[in-house]
């Protein structure tokens, strides 16, 4: 195991092991129970041993002390933003393209964002694909001031960025057809006006044609035929707060979590002659990376 | 002491990442309802788990080759042996037998098969289909008819449109250049509902070969004008609609090629000067395609998917003119003497011109045919009588009159194509199809000839671990005129690294007679008669089918390799063959002299190679080789298979939008002709606006060496070609 590595896991546990002056109630605003947030929760409860982590139903009052307010997805911070509160908030499960609709939403609080960020993405596409130099990016209009951390993430990773604007009203298909001429690999963006369930069959039937596959926008598209995407799971996305929490969290902004995990799909690379280490190995390689100075 | 803790950590790592996948599609993250788009059942198979060879010509190649017809891109191709009866009728064979009769190839394009039943060759030229559009061409090199059915005898050529996708907007492109190269491209792309569509019109013209060895004009060029139509329309998320329609229209140069009995010889007859005088009248070739297909692809879930495919087809080849010969090709007698031996017609011909000074004797022929071409002496009067007949009509001008080869041939198939995976390791492909094809021809069949075929397929691909993957598949086949077929095909890949396999691949495939060989009636039917008057109302000739004549039957060997060095870029394949053809038909289809039977057999033994490189994200590498040694009993399946073939590519993108590509095509006796040739490609994009884009090229090939093209008179005056084409995308 490399030195970056002992120091990820070393700052985890660091981080794990820290006593805090007293233990602090935290309460995490959840819209429903589900697997996923009782996982949240365990795993949150579990790197944060000196704290009180208790879920809050969206009938429930915050418990009395409750010194930090952790809301999952878009309705409990909507719900937490119209309450006169003190206590800082911390949101999750929400997405950049989130941010963008409600530019209210985000205020004071510091929001850890659920799409994939694109540094990793194309830190990925680099490790899956050397040799795919133009990365192409499709994105509507509305969404075009993502465009400028793709390119950041481009030019960091010395490749060059193919992106192609898709003009409010206008016809996708026809800018599909040219960022894939322009192209040597897609990233799907936070973009749902693009990559949705109708849309979807459209992309990758287009680009499989022509070799090219896609990696993101994120986790729920591998199945369905993307090729692979970083993406946060419920214990990484816990255990990114807790490292959030020991930090100077700031307000009012927003940050990608700390931790991640890689989901792809073996059937497509196979097909694709795409040679595809294993998800852990990739996770593993890519935290490296993002160690390296 | 970190490092315990450190372990536990890691494994904490991947367990939470196997965990998560199971709340991936939370109400928190959306509820996004993906459908599964690539399904295994849709993904298509990596080159190294095909079984068998396969040889894909991308888009990339298609371009930076300038190939104006499909043929000529099959030189990139390894053991693809192309020719050219005329400039207007390639023919395409793999490794080998008779270069004019490219029939144990099935042709498929978008699945529609091409390969035209009556006459049992593809017309190249009459595909109503813009190279434009061609997204890619996968030739799988070697029997397939265990997945295609008879017909893919030695190999398929698959040819795949671009989706209406990557095409929308205005095409246009007009192309210009030497031996009469006129093209015409145009294409809009466009959406409707859900529905994503393409029509493209397409023009095409050059004049083909430039002189006969006699210094006269070979008539050898082509005209043709066709439209497609093509779309996907989107039924539910899980069932969508291909469709395609196309028409093409064209005229094929053909030069006369009726053969006059009674040639002229001697000025002091009025039958000879009016002769003379006749000038020989094309009999070009008007040749229409139509089809329509549709094509219902229902995914009943990730793991089955149904396709349905159908198509209705219609082609025409007409060609009528008139000629002019002595009115005893009518008559009753000469059929008779003709019926005895096909010798005896030729005999007759040189007894008409006197051929050598000597056979208009009587007594040098009645003793020549009697003691030589063992003609029953009864017989002999029926000669003196036709001698007499020419003789009598010598002084009346010679019978003219019209005659025709049109043919016209109709298909229809629908085919039902189930594929399930039915678990991790499991797959397979099964169906049902049935196919009615129809020639109609007073001239060919006497009339109309059907035939009704009926296929029942399946194919299993088993993953036995990271290694092995194993194929069994097999074609069972109901053909009403030439019985019943079982071809089966085995093939195993050992992975000896992922993308790396090695394999090994045995199969069995048939050829059925088409309807010429084994259901032929070919005579000529006179109309709008003048001259001398004659005794009957048919031609002397006839060609007939046997009717009993069997399949062909291959059996193939072949080891391979295929890789593919992520890394590199580079994909490799190696083939070893050895195959065996028995029970061949090798006769040619011609209305004299005809008498197929099924006594011919050829072997082929070679190894084969290609490799494509990306060197760099600008540089393209590509090598194909062929070494194909052959045995064939029959004289006509010597002559077309070059021991050595291949081509060298290497295709670059400059800096400011510029596009090269050199390509060296060789074959070291073609026909029994060597065969060398460079095609160079200069093209640069010129950007007008946001999405509008002009494209110039240069076209240029060059024969390294002065060889006629696998025929004598295929030769071109000058051995550079270069035509210019200009596109404009908006």
């Amino acid at each position: 195991m490399s030195r970056q590595l002992l120091c990820l896991f070393g700052g985890l546990l660091l981080a794990m092991l820290m006593p805090h002056a007293k233990a602090d109630q935290i309460a995490v605003l959840v819209p429903t129970q589900s697997s996923l947030t009782q996982a949240f929760i365990s795993e949150l409860t579990k790197v944060l041993p000196s704290q009180r982590v208790t879920s809050v139903g969206p009938d429930q009052q915050l418990p009395a002390d409750t010194s930090l307010v952790i809301t999952m997805g878009r309705s409990t911070l909507a719900y937490r933003q119209q309450q006169s509160a003190t206590q800082p908030t911390l949101a999750t499960y929400i997405t950049l393209e989130t941010l963008q609709a409600d530019e209210q939403l985000g205020s004071n609080a510091h929001t850890l964002l659920a799409n994939p960020a694109p540094t990793r993405q194309v830190a990925l596409a680099k490790l899956l694909m050397p040799g795919a130099s133009r990365l192409g990016v499709l994105i509507s209009q509305q969404r075009q001031t993502q465009l400028s951390d793709w390119q950041n993430a481009a030019t960091q990773a010395d490749r060059t960025l193919s992106a192609v604007v898709v003009p409010t009203g206008a016809s996708l298909t026809r800018r599909l057809g040219e960022v894939i001429l322009d192209s040597d690999i897609l990233l799907g963006t936070d973009d749902s006006s693009i990559y949705n369930a109708d849309n979807l069959k459209t992309i990758l039937l287009t680009s499989y044609s022509r070799n090219k596959v896609l990696i993101g926008p994120s986790a729920p598209f591998i199945d369905a035929g993307s090729l692979s995407t970083t993406y946060s799971s419920p214990q990484d996305m816990a255990r990114s707060v807790a490292y959030l929490i020991e930090q100077d969290m700031p307000a009012n902004a927003a940050s990608y979590p700390r931790y991640f995990s890689v989901l792809s799909n073996a059937q497509v690379a196979r097909s694709l002659g795409i040679p595809l280490p294993d998800d852990a190995t990739l996770a593993r390689r890519l935290a490296e990376l993002e160690q390296e100075p | 002491m970190l490092k315990p803790r450190l372990a536990a950590t890691a494994v904490l790592l991947c367990c939470s990442a196997t965990l998560s996948a199971q709340s991936l599609n939370d109400p928190l993250l959306d509820d996004l309802q993906l459908p599964t788009v690539l399904s295994a059942t849709r993904l298509k198979q990596s080159p190294a788990e095909v079984p068998g060879s396969m040889t894909v010509i991308d888009r990339q190649l298609i371009r930076g080759s300038g190939a104006r017809d499909i043929p000529e891109l099959m030189r990139l191709v390894p053991g693809m042996m192309v020719g050219y009866s005329a400039g207007n009728l390639p023919n395409v064979n793999y490794h080998g037998t008779n270069i004019s009769e490219a029939r144990r190839m099935q042709v498929l394009v978008d699945g529609r098969s091409v390969y035209r039943p009556g006459l049992a060759t593809v017309d190249w030229t009459d595909i109503p289909l813009a190279i434009e559009d061609i997204e890619r061409i996968e030739v799988f090199r070697g029997p397939n008819t265990a997945a295609y059915g008879a017909n893919a005898l030695m190999g398929v050529i698959n040819i795949i449109s671009t989706r209406p996708e990557l095409s929308q907007g205005t095409r246009v492109k007009v192309s210009r250049g030497t031996r009469g190269v006129s093209d015409l491209y145009a294409s809009q792309g466009f959406t409707f509902g859900s529905s994503q569509a393409r029509i493209s019109l397409i023009g095409k013209e050059d004049d083909g070969f430039d002189h006969l060895q006699d210094g006269s004009d070979y008539r050898d060029g082509r005209r043709l004008s066709a439209l497609n139509l093509l779309g996907n329309t989107d039924l539910s998320p899980t069932q969508a609609l291909s469709w395609q329609l196309g028409a093409k229209e064209g005229t094929n140069q053909q030069s006369n090629d009726y053969s006059v009995m009674a040639e002229p010889t001697d000025d002091s007859y009025l039958f000879d000067r009016l002769m003379y005088e006749q000038g020989f009248p094309s009999s070009d070739v008007t040749a229409r395609d139509y089809f329509v297909q549709l094509n219902w692809k229902n995914d009943l879930s990730p793991e089955h998917r149904l396709e349905i495919k159908t198509y209705a087809q219609h082609m025409e080849r007409l060609s009528q003119w008139r000629a002019c010969d002595s009115p005893v090709v009518f008559s009753p007698e000469l059929r008779q003497l003709y019926l005895a031996g096909n010798v005896y017609a030729r005999r007759f011909n040189y007894i008409l011109r006197n051929r050598r000074g000597y056979w208009g004797d009587s007594a040098f022929y009645r003793d020549w045919l009697v003691n030589q071409d063992g003609l029953p002496p009864e017989l002999l009067p029926l000669v003196d009588d036709l001698v007499a007949q020419h003789s009598a009509a010598r002084d009346s001008a010679p019978t003219c009159f019209n005659l025709n080869e049109n043919l016209r041939e109709t298909r229809y198939e629908a085919e039902v194509q189930n594929t399930v995976q039915v678990n991790d390791a499991l797959r397979t492909v099964f169906g049902l199809n049935l196919r009615y094809d129809q020639a109609k021809s007073k001239t060919f069949f006497n009339g109309k000839v059907e035939n009704s075929v009926g296929q029942l397929f399946g194919n299993l691909e088993y993953r036995l671990g990271e290694r092995w993957l194993l194929h069994a598949g097999a074609m069972a086949e109901q053909d009403r005129l030439s019985g019943f077929s079982f071809s089966p095909r085995l093939a195993a890949h050992y992975f000896v690294a992922p993308s790396h396999s090695l394999r090994a691949v045995y199969s069995e495939a048939v050829r059925s007679p088409d309807m010429y060989e084994n259901n032929a009636y070919w005579t000529y039917y006179p109309s709008g008669l003048s001259g001398a008057g004659t005794t009957g109302d048919t031609y002397y000739a006839l060609a007939q089918g046997p009717g009993d004549l069997e399949q062909e039957q291959m059996r193939s060997y072949e080891l391979g390799y295929n890789g593919h060095f992520h890394n590199l870029g580079l994909a490799i394949d190696v083939k070893a063959f050895y195959d065996e053809i028995d029970n061949m038909i090798s006769q040619p289809l011609q209305v004299v002299n005809f008498e197929p039977d099924n006594s011919s057999s050829t072997r082929f033994t070679g190894i084969e190679t290609q490799a494509d490189w990306r060197l760099t994200a600008q540089d393209r590498l590509r090598v194909t080789y062929a070494y194909v040694d052959f045995f064939a009993s029959n004289e006509l399946d010597q002559r077309l298979t070059p021991r050595n073939s291949g081509s060298l590519a290497w295709l670059r993108n400059w800096a400011g939008n510029i596009d090269s590509s050199i390509i060296y095509y060789g074959a070291d006796a073609l026909n029994e002709r060597r065969f060398e040739r460079l095609d160079g490609r200069l093209a640069k994009r010129f950007s007008l606006g946001s999405s509008s884009e002009l494209e110039l090229a240069l076209n240029w090939q060059f024969r390294l060496d002065d060889e006629a093209l696998t025929w004598d008179e295929n030769l071109y005056d000058d051995r550079s070609h270069v035509y210019l084409s200009a596109e404009v995308d908006f």
